[in-house]
């Protein structure tokens, strides 16, 4: 933030809160980021579910 | 499993909203998170998590075992959005503040119950399982009613485990080390030290 003072004397500041063009640059890299592709998670939950059911089985074995 | 509380299921767990019962206070209170890093998840669950439900702050699930209805974890959720380059300009002689600004939703809290895992050591790594099955679909539902872009959050635990697991298995991203800086210092929620800002489209 960059301070100064007014004609009433009152503090103002002005909000430069990031440089424009590193802020720019931020929501770009987040806007233009591929949304992942869920398949390998999916296989990998599938995965995981099917080792938890078979624990359940031994269990009650 | 109580049917009419239930949000959504799968073959192992079934997910719910925090509803305050003896047994769901019972089961928060007995509800532990081993790591150092889960101590702020752990006390927001047990000190915070329903005021902001009954608020509408956030929404907090709590994931049970489909057949014994042991706590298995919980996660928060609720809407923000990133905002950025916020800058004074002139617009019709008349100087205003504007930012440009990403809608998304906010994984504000997800943490499994070390007591389940130490039970069920087959569900080690369930996060995973409830990220893609329950977290996922309820971003999914929202992004089908209103305008959300990313699903975001603030992984603790920078040198650890937690922050490589996000971005590895979760398929979270990070920002470039100057842009995540600035970032941080404006958006990072004050309990959360030595957090991480990650996100990914949905």
């Amino acid at each position: 933030m960059i301070g100064g003072l007014d004609m009433a004397g009152r503090v103002t500041y002005t909000l430069t809160d990031i440089p424009g063009e590193l802020g720019t640059k931020i929501i770009d890299q987040i806007r233009e980021s591929d949304k992942p592709s869920r398949k390998e998670m999916e296989e990998k939950v599938q995965a995981m579910k099917r080792r938890i059911l078979a624990a359940e089985k031994r269990e009650k074995e | 499993m109580k049917k009419s509380s239930v949000v959504n299921h799968n073959e192992v767990f079934y997910c719910e909203h925090l509803v305050l019962t003896r047994k769901t206070m019972q089961d928060i209170d007995d509800f532990r998170v081993t790591n150092s890093e889960g101590k702020g998840l752990l006390e927001y669950l047990q000190n915070n998590a329903y005021h902001d439900e009954k608020l509408g702050a956030q929404r907090i699930y709590l994931v049970r075992d489909m057949i014994t209805d042991e706590l298995v974890a919980f996660f928060g959720l609720k809407t923000g959005m990133v905002s950025q380059n916020e800058r004074a300009v002139k617009i019709d002689n008349e100087e205003r503040i504007v930012f440009d600004m990403i809608s998304g939703i906010e994984l504000a809290e997800l943490a499994v119950n070390d007591i389940y895992i130490r039970h069920n050591p087959a569900s080690k790594g369930c996060g995973l399982i409830i990220f893609n099955d329950f977290i996922l679909p309820i971003c999914e539902q929202a992004k089908q009613l209103v305008g959300c872009e990313i699903l975001y959050g603030f992984s603790v635990d920078e040198k650890g485990k937690l922050l490589d697991r996000y971005l590895n298995e979760y398929n979270f991203a990070r920002l470039d080390p100057e842009s995540e800086a600035k970032v941080q210092d404006r958006l990072r929620p004050y309990f959360d030290k030595g957090c991480v800002f990650i996100y990914q489209k949905i």
